[in-house]
């Protein structure tokens, strides 16, 4: 019985890989190489060494572009992914039948990288790592604002007028003979200045609650336990208030919500400003298109002193959609999410991950 | 004993019927590739059509035609399942896309000479990750010579006649080869057109299109593509040059617009055309007997690793004769006719080289 179960297990794996036979690997080019001295052909053992080879330098050449945290935590693991090459390089495939140069014989490959395991690989490692430290408390602040209405000035104009009173005289001369000519050249000098006044903007701030749980879902992941503000005693209508009024937050603003978040016994406060531009046309889709601008930073609240250890920005990410709306949501959360990515990446570091 | 056996038969059935059976792929439809601001100037006729001819449903003439095709001719279909208005969670579409459209019109003495160069793709698009799995290259050029000037009305039937027609057509083309079409399996390797270099002394011959040299290297790398996909059956991606970033913008009948991603080419080619040239070859009493040559070099190697695979320099030459009286010759046609068949030297060529063919071809092959 437990035979005929066994065998109906298998069955139903096999049946499940056949129909997911079309994922998707990374492909990454690489030159696996051994060494043969002075025979010019390869040993079946030989090119079994030179594509072993290969998916090592393909696995290289990938972490390589990865960015600098990630970098570190697979030099860290390095032997342990190459102890299971065929999990993270479970294919590759000869680009040619091999060449012989200078007492190696090398092999041109096409190696698949399974993405996904690499990120779980990752993933377990900060796991693992940050598991062995206290629950690290973050809270955050994104707040966004928008034009509501403008007021353009157009430019104030001042002409000057001079009317000179002398002349000049001018002569021509004809070859042969010499014919004298005085023409009157009154001047007239006009000059002045244009004075341009800024349009007056008039912005209307708020918490975009759409980006929300796509941040938390960042700080999650990276294993930072959440809290929301109002938990903190964070006031968050001061950072919409302050932010309608001006580009930055407030001292007083800062001082209130940091002071808070630290007396919750919160190890960080991040915080990000998102300034939505007005909708366009994109030319390549014929979508609206809106471009947020987001700049952010997070506090360490752990010391005696409050310190701004990672920053991001300014820098822009925009959004396209069907009607401005979407648009506009689709551009804030790929600057939220964008921000908050790049402000865990500097945390972790600075963690000493 | 015998239940466990047979379990086993019956699971080893359900497995490989399983294994053997096609991919889903969910009809996409009609679409123009490039920017949307530029569909109506790059695509001039083609885009008047699909406007002019759409239905209640705001379907087009190519959407409908295109339903139509693909319902008739389902059963030529080897490679993939295609699932037309069916529900499924594959995440694999096929669309076809038109690339390029071409229509020039030359005054020659009393008549007009009218080439016109459609260039289409069938494309396999992966949905989950917005990548291009596969294309195949399809390519037309008719060539007509008429006593009047071809009105506006006139290109436009023309154009909907070279989609549609049962002859000779774009849809002809793709009948022909819809038994080739096959997904691509991730232990094939692929084949592009990196480049088309246009040397000096070809450049001066290519009078129709002295000003826009780059369209001409575009329908180059066309043509040479869907030769070699055509010809050697095997998996080439779409012109690189064609699209920014490797990325390849679709919008589809409907305005959706769709942005892919086209894989990098495990094999690159570049395809020199050096020299075309025009020489008397024999003086007649009526006419003379020129002959035309063409001087190509094609050259694959692996683009990533730097790797030279295969250089060759081929040529072609043919003989026309011309009438004494005939004042003047649309040699351009000539040079455009031989510059295709110097293509199909350059892929005996490369069967004739039965290691190169092993080594490189062999693994590109779809199969």
């Amino acid at each position: 019985m437990f035979k005929q179960i066994g065998i109906a297990v298998l069955g139903i794996c096999f049946l499940f890989f056949a129909s997911v036979c079309f994922a998707e690997y990374k492909k990454i080019k690489a030159i696996g190489s051994v060494e043969t001295k002075f025979i010019k052909t390869a040993t079946t053992g030989q090119k079994k060494l030179a594509l072993e080879d290969a998916k090592k330098k393909a696995l290289d050449k990938y972490i390589a572009n990865l960015d600098s945290q990630r970098v570190r935590i697979l030099n860290n693991v390095k032997d342990q992914i190459y102890q299971n090459i065929n999990t993270y390089v479970p294919e590759v495939i000869p680009l040619n039948d091999g060449h012989w140069e200078n007492g190696y014989w090398n092999i041109d490959v096409e190696a698949s990288i399974n993405e996904a395991q690499i990120e779980e690989l990752v993933n377990k490692y900060i796991q693992t790592n940050i598991k062995k430290k206290e629950e690290t408390y973050i809270s955050f602040v994104f707040v966004a604002r928008e034009a509501e209405s403008i007021r353009k000035f157009e430019g104030k104009k001042t002409e000057r007028t001079v009317e000179t009173e002398g002349y000049k005289e001018k002569t021509a001369e004809t070859e042969g003979e010499t014919a004298g000519e005085g023409t009157k050249v009154y001047e007239k000098v006009t000059g002045g200045s244009v004075e341009k006044k800024a349009d007056k903007i008039k912005y209307q701030s708020y918490i975009p609650e759409d980006i929300n749980s796509k941040v938390s879902e960042v700080f999650n992941k990276a294993e930072f336990s959440v809290v929301e503000p109002f938990e903190a005693g964070i006031d968050t209508k001061s950072f919409v208030n302050d932010f309608v009024e001006s580009d930055e937050i407030s001292d007083a603003t800062k001082k209130a919500a940091v002071d808070a978040a630290k007396a919750k016994g919160l190890n960080y406060l991040a915080v990000a400003t998102l300034d939505v531009g007005e909708q366009l046309v994109d030319q390549a889709t014929g979508q609206q298109k809106v471009y947020v601008r987001v700049n952010g930073y997070i506090w360490d609240l752990n010391g005696k002193f409050i310190k701004k250890i990672c920053s991001v920005g300014p820098v822009q990410y925009s959004g396209l959609g069907e009607d401005p709306k979407v648009a506009k949501t689709n551009a804030l959360i790929n600057a939220g999410t964008a921000a908050a990515k790049d402000l865990v990446d500097q945390l972790r570091v600075k963690q000493g991950l | 004993m015998r239940k466990t056996l047979l379990i086993f038969v019956s699971l080893f059935i359900c497995f490989s019927t399983s294994y053997s059976s096609q991919p889903d792929v969910r009809y996409a439809g009609f679409a123009f590739t490039g920017n949307f601001k530029d569909i109506s100037t790059n695509f001039k006729y083609t885009y008047s059509i699909v406007n002019s001819t759409k239905d209640d449903n705001g379907l087009s003439v190519f959407d409908r035609q295109l339903l139509k095709f693909f319902k008739d001719n389902k059963s030529s279909i080897g490679g993939f399942n295609l699932l037309i208005g069916e529900d499924s969670d594959t995440k694999i579409s096929m669309a076809l896309a038109v690339t390029r459209e071409n229509i020039s019109v030359v005054n020659i003495e009393d008549v007009y000479k009218i080439v016109v160069n459609l260039c289409c793709n069938v494309i396999f698009l992966n949905f989950d990750g917005m990548k291009v799995m596969a294309s195949y290259p399809l390519y037309l050029e008719y060539i007509d010579v008429r006593k009047e000037a071809p009105t506006e009305n006139y290109k436009i039937e023309l154009v909907k006649r070279l989609y549609f027609a049962d002859d000779f057509s774009v849809f002809k083309i793709l009948k022909d080869r819809l038994g080739n079409l096959k997904l691509k399996n991730d232990a094939r390797l692929s084949l592009k057109i990196m480049n088309v270099y246009l040397e000096d002394e070809a450049k001066d011959k290519l009078e129709l299109y002295k000003n826009n040299l780059g369209a001409f290297a575009s329908i180059v790398a066309q043509k040479f593509s869907d030769s070699l996909s055509s010809k050697l059956n095997v998996s080439v991606l779409p012109y690189a040059k064609d699209y920014l970033g490797a990325r390849m913008s679709l919008v589809f009948s409907d305005a959706r617009v769709q942005d892919f991603e086209i894989p990098p080419a495990s094999y690159g080619i570049d395809f020199t055309l050096r020299k075309l040239t025009k020489e008397l070859y024999k003086e007649g009493i009526g006419e003379d007997a020129y002959l035309y040559g063409v001087y190509t070099t094609v050259k694959v190697y692996d683009p990533d690793l730097g790797r030279q695979y295969w250089e060759k320099k081929v040529k072609y030459g043919a003989v026309k004769n011309i009438p004494k009286l005939q004042k003047t010759v649309d040699d351009f046609s000539v040079y455009d006719e031989i510059t295709g068949l110097v293509m199909l030297e350059a892929i005996k060529e490369i069967q004739n080289d039965k290691t190169f063919y092993k080594e490189v071809i062999e693994r590109c092959l779809n199969r």
